[in-house]
Parts: structure tokens; C-alpha cells; sequence
């Protein structure tokens, strides 16, 4: 324990303030930062285990407290990224290794507690750090951090100078801190440094810092994990996988694309049968003054939306795709995984998913100008309190896709572009997707979007509408999932449940080229099909069921892809994808995924609903298997009541097995040790600072006490009591009775 | 079994005292500490742990500075102690006009034989009071310290020896400092131990007014409980208690600890972790024990670092029991 408390308070505090705030500042450029906090985790507790077992100061542990501990945990950033790299991919920069390392030695000399040089070091260190990050970031909560660290700083100089300096006044003079004066002069010196600390910070840390660092930023060194600046590695340079890089834009890569559209992402895997209908042209003659011509007419591309058939064949130019170097069409930075959506389809034919021109326009509004400067487009108004959403941010960058619409993900609220100042600028589309009103959105434009997850359980229930004409066989299948379940999410759940359970996803298995549904088909005959075939199925199951349900296309977001280095998930033609939406009640659809393989982005959990669903788990469990979790119970209760006197139980048995061999000095220790350990399980244990003699346990047991003291002290002494007479001691000590500490 | 238990003590002759062998004049010597013990309660009542304490110091080859307000017993200690100890007592009341030769003692010519004669001094004594020893010059602290350290006295190029058992009591008022030399810290490591007397509890008080109905004070009655060559003896038989490897490595990590306090101006010296553990050998030894434990450590803790230590702590009392808790005690480990 240090000698002056305040000033080893004052110390830790400082210490802890530069160790959170390394962990808060370096939060938002971090792939996993509950690495960096379980790395801050592990070394404190190094640190206070080592430190702890050896309070007992011997040479052997001075030499491990100096030497080894320092030793293990300076190398443990670097033992730690080593292994990271090495393992999952992921890692920290130079600097960032560095400011860890530092930490560890700041809490390496915390260690050193008796010393108040250790401790001045580690001031002196978390200063550096506190420095270091508030080049790093300066958000509010690292100000407000950066301020406390000054006040904390403050003060502690002021511990540190002011009793070294009262000592040099003459003996009997009474002097006193002048507090009202040093209290103004400490808020205004705090002041100052908030005020100055914004002012300072007007570079980064790898320019700022240059020459003092090891920065990963404006040197020669080129490392992958860099954050920022100049030489900063390839993917920097590139500007292709970063979505807030800035990059040439006329580089070979995108002047050689061809910009595939949605129509060919899906066309690349399988093309569609041209429908057999045959279509009567007639050509009517107009004077050249009554005929327009359309400058504006869309090409067949950009008209994908309005019809996809279902119907298809695969493509008989399709190569194996680790064939291909497969250019990715958009890059998605959020969370995983994602549908990202272009397109939607209302109507159903039984050969194909159709879309009508009925659907209600976005209600689009622009925002005034947040913190960052972004306008921020509104999507939709929301009808839930914001407590019942899950916000997440996200963005994606348009990199080789041709398409005026706007791959949006689900559930966004808010859109925002780079110069962003009408909302002119864009446009809902027929089927009510959002677009922009330019021929196709330019390459490497940038999304950022806003979307509020809502919680599926306190999600309105959908709408039951009147049911449409449908085959009546697939109506039957429907009540047939849907047997006993009542309406509202569970009946679209069991539906869903029933879809990815019973049936096959297997892209290459195409609906038959014959007349006939193509639904029907999959759902009786091959239960195996692409996606799409889900999708409606899943749509015309629910509709017949009496729920709103549209059919969306896009493109699905897939974890797997995503890269640890460039902290990106590509999006390729491969992942074109079709999903579902519910309409809820409140106008909102929802976005539900019934093909098996993949996964819907839901907001997380709620307490309350987690309880009630274990607690519903528990009392099926406990409903099903009475007898043995009463007894699993019973059991368990009965060790915790009698814990003490089971463990006290068993220290006398052990003390009964060893203490039947070996002379009266090893009988005494053997005694001793069981005594300490019963003493624990009552709550009376002896204070390691604690003589024997002081120990309340052994109060009353005089000749015990003569004989432990004797055993361990009085080496080559004789005992202080007879044989028979120390033995019976030594029996009445262990088998005494301890009452439990009732704290 | 006499009252100190199943004491193992060495003989109180022969060159290398064996502290295990039983003789009739270990037995003797029980015997006297039994006495002695009794005898200093019997002068100071209700307060047996000091008499404990001066007890260890004594055996210790120690000093003793009592710092205490005025009639609490000072003086009586130091008179009973002296009278039991059966040798010589001395007594000094510290002025400022005392001079080093009149603690030591002075040549004086000797008309008739034509020679200078040795006149000695208050020091040439086997307990010597010195009352209110801050009241006297540091020049005549400082003779009187050379003879607590190194037991002899130089006069004129003379050292002369003094008695074995040379034994001092100093005291000192805490609360009366006009015209006080307050002692020098390096000085006061001269002192093996301070202690307070404080106030008697009520029922030893009424005991002592019963008694001081009965006529003289006891200690005119009763004959001395020890001689000089038997308390160097019991002396010699304290200071060769075991002290064990363990034991002594807490000592030292104690008296470190004391060192590296920041609120510690001047720890504890070589001089004093000796004398710490010649007081523990003491204790244990006045406890019946061949060996020391760390409970005698703790025992004399206070007493021992009280004088020593120099801080920025209101009570050094609390400090070094707060010192004590900081470093784990060593038993099984």
C-alpha cells in the first residue's frame, strides 16, 4: 500500500482516466474494439494479480514485481497483435501498439504503489497518453474526459508540491492553503486548457505527432491496418474499398467496366424464357408531324422493374465463378447482414412477379443541416417512439452498378449524399423504390443512411386485408401451416418457419417450362428453387392468408464477404437476392427473409421479451421434466445453505488424512493450514498482516498457539509441550468449533 | 511449573549459554523475573503492560525515556526499578546550569596527597534517573548520551567504564517548553523505547490510596529481588532468544517500510532494527519462549519506532499500526 492514500488515489485516478480514454478514443476507428477493452481488462488484472500476491515483500517476488511483471506486460500488446494478424486478420497500427505499450508501463509502475517515484512516472505517462489520444479524436466524451484529467492533473500536482513545500516553512509557523485563490486559479487554468484543447487539435495524430511516433501515416512504411495519410498502404491509395477514401475516379478499373445492371446481375446466373404468348404488333402510318420522338425512352435495362419473370433457364454462358474476377458492383460499410433493396414487385401471375404503378410515393423531406454538416433526406415519418428502435448507420458506395435507383437498405429512415442540397434530386420510383432523377447514379457516389431497426415484438400486427382470388390449393396449404396458430406475426412466422424448414434453396433449379404456376410447382412438386421462387411463394402464402405483402429485389448484404482489412463487404451479381415484405399496420413494410441460408437484420431483443422467453423456456423445461429438476433444485439448495458446514466438513476429513503422518511439527503446520482455510469458509479469516497471536480465531487455545508459534518459528528448539499434550492440542484446534462472521 | 510457564532458559554462567539446558540457577532465574515483575507492579499499580515494557528494556541492555505528565509515577518506576535491581541509583534533576561534569563527574587536586583525584559522577551507577532531561544543555545531553551508547565516560583523555547493568531513565514533560532543549532526533535513537504512563484506572487508584494509609512504601521494605551479576545474567539469557530467517526478513521488510514512506522524514536506522529485535528477544523471552514470534514484533513495535520515527503524521501511534498492517506477516508461506 502507498504511504500518502490521496496522492495514490489521485495517481490511480489519473491512470484510469488515460487508460478508458485510450480504449474511447481509438472506439470509432477500431474493427473490434472488445479487443482492445478485453486487452485493457487482461493487463489490469495481471497487474493486480501479480501485485497482489507478492504484498509479501521477499527478494523473490521484488525481483518478479520489478522485472517480470513490467517484462510480461509490455510484451503482451505486441505478443497480443501478433497473434491477431496471425489468426483472425485484424490488428492495430504502430502507434496504437505504442499507446498500449505505454499503458501497460503506467500500470506496471501503479504497481509500484510504495514507491512515489513509480507513481510520478505514471502520471507522467498518462499525461503522454492523455495527450497522445486527444490528437487521436476529439468527441464530447473525450473532452469531457480531457477535462476531468485536468482537474484530476490539477489537484494532484497540488498533492504532489504542496507537502514537500510545507515543509520548508519554519517549524511552528501555521501555514494554509489559500483556497479561495486556488480554487479560482484552478477553474480558470481548466478553463484555459478546454478552450485550448479544441484550438490544438487541428491535425491528426500521424502529422502531429510525425518524428515522435512510429506513425503508420506520413512514412515510408506501408502497413495495411494504417489509419489515415499519406503512403497509408495500398487500399488507401486505391480509393476502390474504402467508402470514405477519396480515390481517382478515371483509373482504368472503372473506365473499362461495362456497369452491369440489376437486369444483368440476375441475367449473368440465368436468363428468362421469353413468354410464349405471342404478342400482336400492328404498325399504324403517322404524318412525321404527328409523331414524337422519345429521346427519353428507357432501354430495356432500365425497365427491369416493371416485369421479372419467374420462369427462367440457366445461362449456358455462365463460367464457374472462380473463373471470373468478379468486379464488385457496390460496397457496403454497416452492419452485416443487410438487404439492400432496388426493386419491388406487387403482383403475381403465376409466371411472373409484376410491378404495378399504383404504389404510394415516398413522403421525401430534407433536414436541416446536423453537427457534421450532412442534410439528411427523411424517408418516411415514424410512428414508434424512438426507445422501440434500434438505430444504425451505414453506408454504401455506388461502385459499378447502372442504375438510377438507390440500393436502400431496409428499415431506413434518412438518406444522405455528399453536396446533397435539393430534394429534387430524387425521385420515387413506380414502385415506390427510391431513385434519383439522373440516368444512372454516378459511379462512387457515396450513401450514408439512417435506418431504425424496430423491434419485432412490439411491432404492430399486420394488416388482414381481403383475401384475393387464388388457386384454392394453394389457399389450403396455407391454412394448413397455419393450423391453430393465431393471426398477427405468428401465422407470418409459421409460414416463413414452415418455407426454411421444409424446403430447399438451390439456385440452379429452375420452374418448368410449361404452362402452369410456377409457385404451385415448387411448393408441391420440387420443394428446391432460387430464391425467388421463396419469395413469392412466401408473398402469395401470406396474401391468401389475407396479409399485405409485396415481393423486393436487390441485393443481400452477406457477412461471409466481408473483409477484416479494407472493414468492407464487396456486393457482386452474385448476390442479387429477393425477399419479402409485410406491410404493418402503422404503413411500414417489413422486411422479412424466407429463403433458408439467409438472414434478416432484426433489432436487437428486448429485456423484457428476452425474460419472458426464457421464462416461457423454463417453465416448458421445468413442465416436462418435474422430478429431476426438483431434485436438481433441492440439491443445489441444500449446498448453498450448508455450504460452510460442507466445506468445513471436508477441511476436518483432510486435516484427519494428513495429519496422521509425519512428526508434531508437521502435524502442527498441517493443523495450522486447516484452521486458516476453515477460518475462510466462516468468514473469519486472519488478516495477512495479522500475527498469530492476534488472530481471533485462535483465542482461547494458548497451548495451540505455543505449538503453531513453535512449529514455525522455532526452528531447532525444543517443543513447548509434551508430545501427548501437543497433539491433543493440535486435535482441539482443528476440530474447533468456528461460528460464521455474520458480515 | 512456575509462572512463567514452560520457560526454557539458558544457565546463567558458561561461556555459550545453551538456552535449552535445565540447571537449578535457570530455575533461580525465573524466579527473579517472577520477582522483579512483581515488584515494579507493586510500586506502579494498573499498569502492567508498562511494566512490561520496562521490563523488556531492561533486559534488552536498553534505555528508557518516559515522557509523561507530572505525577504519574516517573520518578517512582525509576526508584522501584533501582531498588529492585539491587545496585546502585542515581538521580539527576536536569537544569539548564547543569554542566557535562556534573553528570559525569570531574579531576579534582587532592591537597594533601598533591595528586588530582577522580571524583565521579551520577553516571558511575547501575540505574540512573535523569528528570526532565530536555531541561539540561545539549551539552550535558550530549555527555550523558555517550555514556548510554558506549557505557563509558571520557574525562581528561580518561575513559572509565561503567557498570555492566548501567541502566537510565530519562523523563520528560511534554506540555511545559519554556526553557527546554527538545531533544535532537538522532539523540533520541539513543533511547531504546518511550513510553507514557497515563492515569491509573479507577480501581488501582483506590488501591493506591489504601496502601498509602499503611505506613512507608513498600519499596523501603522490601529487599532488592536481584543483584547486578544475576540481572546481567537474565541479560545475557534475553539476548540469545532464536530469531528465526523468517522472522528476521519481516524485520528487515518492516524497517524498509518505514523508509520508503513518503510521509516518513527519518526512518528507522540500523541502530534501531537492532535494537527492535533485542526488545523482541526481550519480550519473548519475558513471554517463556526460546524463540521470537512475529506477535513479539508487534508487541514492542510501538514503543520502539515512537521514538524514532519522524514524520508528517498527526499520531505516530495510529501511523505505525497502520505501518504494521501494510506488510503480510510471515507464517506458512
Amino acid at each position: 500500500m502507498p504511504t500518502n492514500r490521496t496522492f495514490y488515489r489521485l495517481t490511480l485516478l489519473l491512470v484510469a482516466l488515460a487508460a478508458t480514454l485510450v480504449q474511447v478514443s481509438l472506439y470509432d476507428r477500431q474493427p473490434a474494439p472488445t479487443s482492445g477493452w478485453l486487452l485493457l481488462a487482461c493487463s489490469a488484472a495481471i497487474v493486480s494479480l501479480v501485485h497482489r500476491k507478492t504484498a509479501a515483500v521477499s527478494d523473490a517476488n521484488e525481483l518478479r514485481r520489478a522485472v517480470v511483471l513490467p517484462l510480461l506486460l509490455i510484451a503482451l500488446p505486441l505478443v497480443w497483435d501478433v497473434a491477431t494478424r496471425w489468426l483472425l486478420g485484424i490488428g492495430d497500427p504502430y502507434e496504437v501498439q505504442l499507446a498500449y505499450v505505454l499503458r501497460n508501463l503506467m500500470l506496471t509502475l501503479v504497481a509500484r504503489a510504495r514507491e512515489d517515484r513509480a507513481l510520478n512516472y505514471a502520471a507522467f505517462a498518462s499525461f503522454f497518453l492523455v495527450l497522445f489520444c486527444s490528437l487521436w479524436t476529439l468527441r464530447p466524451v473525450t473532452i469531457a474526459m480531457l477535462g476531468a484529467y485536468a482537474l484530476a492533473g490539477l489537484w494532484w500536482l497540488m498533492e504532489r508540491c504542496w507537502k514537500p513545500l510545507n515543509r520548508h516553512f519554519a517549524a511552528g509557523s501555521e501555514v494554509r492553503l489559500p483556497m479561495r485563490p486556488a480554487s479560482l486559479a484552478l477553474a480558470l487554468v481548466a478553463l484555459v486548457l478546454l478552450a485550448a484543447t479544441p484550438l490544438a487539435n487541428t491535425k491528426g495524430v500521424t502529422t502531429a505527432l510525425r518524428g515522435f511516433l512510429p506513425s503508420s501515416g506520413g512514412t515510408s512504411l506501408s502497413d495495411p491496418l494504417a489509419h489515415g495519410g499519406v503512403g497509408d498502404g495500398e487500399q488507401m491509395v486505391a480509393a476502390k474499398d474504402h467508402a470514405s477514401s477519396f480515390g481517382p475516379m478515371e483509373c482504368e478499373l472503372y473506365l473499362e467496366s461495362e456497369m452491369p445492371s440489376l437486369y444483368d446481375a440476375f441475367n449473368e446466373s440465368s436468363e428468362s424464357v421469353p413468354d410464349k404468348k405471342k404478342r400482336l404488333r400492328r404498325a399504324i402510318p403517322l404524318a412525321p408531324g404527328q409523331s414524337q420522338f422519345n429521346h427519353q425512352k428507357r432501354g430495356l435495362t432500365q425497365q427491369a422493374s416493371r416485369e421479372f419473370s419467374a420462369v427462367r433457364q440457366t445461362s449456358p454462358r455462365q463460367m464457374a465463378v472462380s473463373d471470373v474476377p468478379s468486379a464488385a458492383l457496390l460496397l457496403w460499410s454497416g452492419r452485416t447482414p443487410m438487404h439492400l433493396a432496388l426493386e419491388a414487385y406487387d403482383q403475381w401471375d403465376g409466371r411472373s412477379l409484376r410491378s404495378s404503378s399504383a404504389a404510394a410515393p415516398l413522403e421525401i423531406s430534407l433536414k436541416e443541416a446536423d453537427a457534421e454538416g450532412n442534410r439528411w433526406l427523411q424517408l418516411q415519418e415514424q410512428s414508434l417512439a424512438s426507445a422501440e428502435r434500434y438505430s444504425i448507420d451505414s453506408q454504401v458506395r455506388v461502385v459499378n452498378l447502372r442504375t438510377d435507383r438507390i440500393p436502400t437498405p431496409t428499415a431506413a429512415t434518412a438518406v444522405t449524399m455528399d453536396g446533397l442540397h435539393t430534394a429534387a434530386m430524387f425521385r420515387t420510383a413506380e414502385d415506390g423504390s427510391l431513385g434519383m432523377d439522373v440516368e444512372h447514379v454516378p459511379q462512387l457516389t457515396i450513401f450514408r443512411f439512417r435506418s431504425l431497426l424496430r423491434d419485432r415484438s412490439v411491432a404492430p400486427v399486420p394488416r388482414r386485408t381481403a383475401e384475393r382470388a387464388l388457386p384454392s390449393n394453394l389457399q389450403s396449404i396455407a391454412a394448413a401451416w397455419t393450423t391453430d396458430i393465431p393471426e398477427g406475426w405468428r401465422q407470418v412466422d409459421a409460414v416463413v418457419e414452415r418455407l426454411r424448414r421444409d424446403y430447399v434453396h438451390d439456385p440452379g433449379a429452375m420452374a418448368p417450362d410449361s404452362d402452369g404456376d410456377a409457385v404451385e410447382h415448387f411448393l408441391k412438386v420440387s420443394r428446391r428453387g432460387p430464391d425467388y421462387l421463396f419469395a413469392a411463394s412466401a408473398a402469395v402464402l401470406m396474401r391468401s392468408l389475407g396479409y399485405e405483402t409485396r415481393v423486393r429485389s436487390g441485393f443481400y448484404v452477406n457477412p461471409k464477404n466481408y473483409d477484416r482489412i479494407s472493414r468492407l463487404t464487396p456486393i457482386t451479381a452474385a448476390d442479387a437476392h429477393f425477399w419479402v415484405e409485410v406491410l404493418a399496420t402503422d404503413g411500414e413494410w417489413i422486411a422479412i427473409e424466407p429463403t433458408p441460408g439467409f438472414e434478416m437484420l432484426y433489432a436487437p431483443e428486448s429485456v423484457l421479451s428476452w425474460l419472458t422467453r426464457k421464462a416461457n423456456e423454463a417453465y416448458r423445461h421445468i413442465a416436462e421434466n418435474p422430478w429431476p429438476v426438483a431434485a436438481t433444485v433441492s440439491l443445489l439448495a441444500v449446498a448453498i445453505v450448508l455450504r460452510r458446514r460442507m466445506l468445513d466438513t471436508l477441511l476436518v476429513v483432510m486435516w484427519f488424512a494428513r495429519s496422521q503422518s509425519g512428526d508434531l511439527r508437521r502435524r502442527a503446520r498441517v493443523t495450522l493450514w486447516t484452521l486458516e482455510w476453515r477460518a475462510w469458509a466462516n468468514g473469519r479469516y486472519r488478516p495477512a498482516h495479522a500475527p498469530l497471536g492476534r488472530w481471533d480465531a485462535l483465542t482461547g487455545h494458548a497451548d495451540f498457539l505455543a505449538v503453531a508459534s513453535w512449529a514455525i518459528y522455532g526452528e531447532g528448539t525444543p517443543a513447548p509441550l509434551p508430545a501427548d499434550a501437543a497433539h491433543a492440542a493440535c486435535r482441539r484446534a482443528a476440530l474447533i468449533t468456528l461460528r460464521p462472521n455474520p458480515s | 511449573m512456575n509462572a512463567l510457564g514452560s520457560h526454557r532458559l539458558p544457565p546463567l554462567n558458561g561461556s555459550a549459554p545453551n538456552p535449552f539446558d535445565s540447571s537449578p540457577e535457570r530455575d533461580a532465574g525465573l524466579d527473579a523475573v517472577v520477582y522483579l515483575r512483581a515488584a515494579l507492579n507493586a510500586c506502579l499499580r494498573g499498569k502492567q503492560d508498562v511494566v512490561e515494557m520496562v521490563l523488556a528494556c531492561l533486559l534488552s541492555r536498553g534505555h528508557l525515556l518516559l515522557e509523561d505528565l507530572p505525577g504519574l509515577g516517573k520518578t517512582t518506576l525509576a526508584k522501584g526499578l533501582a531498588h529492585a535491581v539491587g545496585g546502585q541509583f542515581s538521580r539527576i534533576q536536569c537544569t539548564p546550569d547543569l554542566t557535562p561534569s556534573d553528570v559525569t563527574g570531574f579531576n579534582i587536586f587532592n591537597q594533601s596527597t598533591r595528586e588530582f583525584e577522580f571524583k565521579e559522577g551520577p553516571v558511575f551507577t547501575d540505574v540512573l534517573l535523569a528528570d526532565e532531561i530536555n531541561r539540561a544543555t545539549p551539552r550535558t545531553q550530549s555527555a550523558l548520551f555517550e555514556a548510554m551508547s558506549e557505557r563509558q565516560v571520557t574525562i581528561d583523555r580518561a575513559t572509565r567504564q561503567l557498570p555492566e547493568t548501567f541502566f537510565v531513565i530519562a523523563t520528560q514533560n511534554p506540555v511545559e517548553s519554556h526553557g527546554a532543549y527538545p531533544l535532537p532526533e538522532a539523540q533520541l535513537d539513543r533511547f531504546a523505547v518511550k513510553l507514557s504512563i497515563g492515569y491509573p484506572d479507577r480501581q488501582s487508584e483506590l488501591d493506591m490510596l489504601k496502601a498509602d494509609t499503611r505506613g512507608p512504601s513498600p519499596l523501603a521494605c522490601n529487599p532488592a529481588v536481584v543483584d547486578p551479576i544475576q540481572l546481567a545474567a537474565l541479560q545475557s539469557w534475553a539476548l540469545s532468544t532464536i530469531v528465526g530467517d523468517k522472522v528476521r526478513r519481516y524485520l528487515v521488510d518492516l524497517a524498509e517500510a518505514t523508509r520508503s514512506h513518503s510521509q516518513v522524514l527519518l526512518g528507522l536506522s540500523p541502530r534501531g532494527l537492532l535494537t527492535w529485535q533485542r526488545m523482541a528477544q526481550a519480550r519473548a523471552f519475558l513471554q517463556g519462549r526460546a524463540f521470537v514470534t512475529p506477535d513479539d514484533i508487534h508487541d514492542v513495535a510501538l514503543p520502539v519506532l515512537r521514538v524514532r520515527l519522524v514524520g508528517d503524521f498527526a499520531d505516530a501511534d495510529t501511523f505505525i499500526r497502520d505501518l504494521l498492517t501494510q506488510i503480510a506477516t510471515p507464517v506458512l508461506n
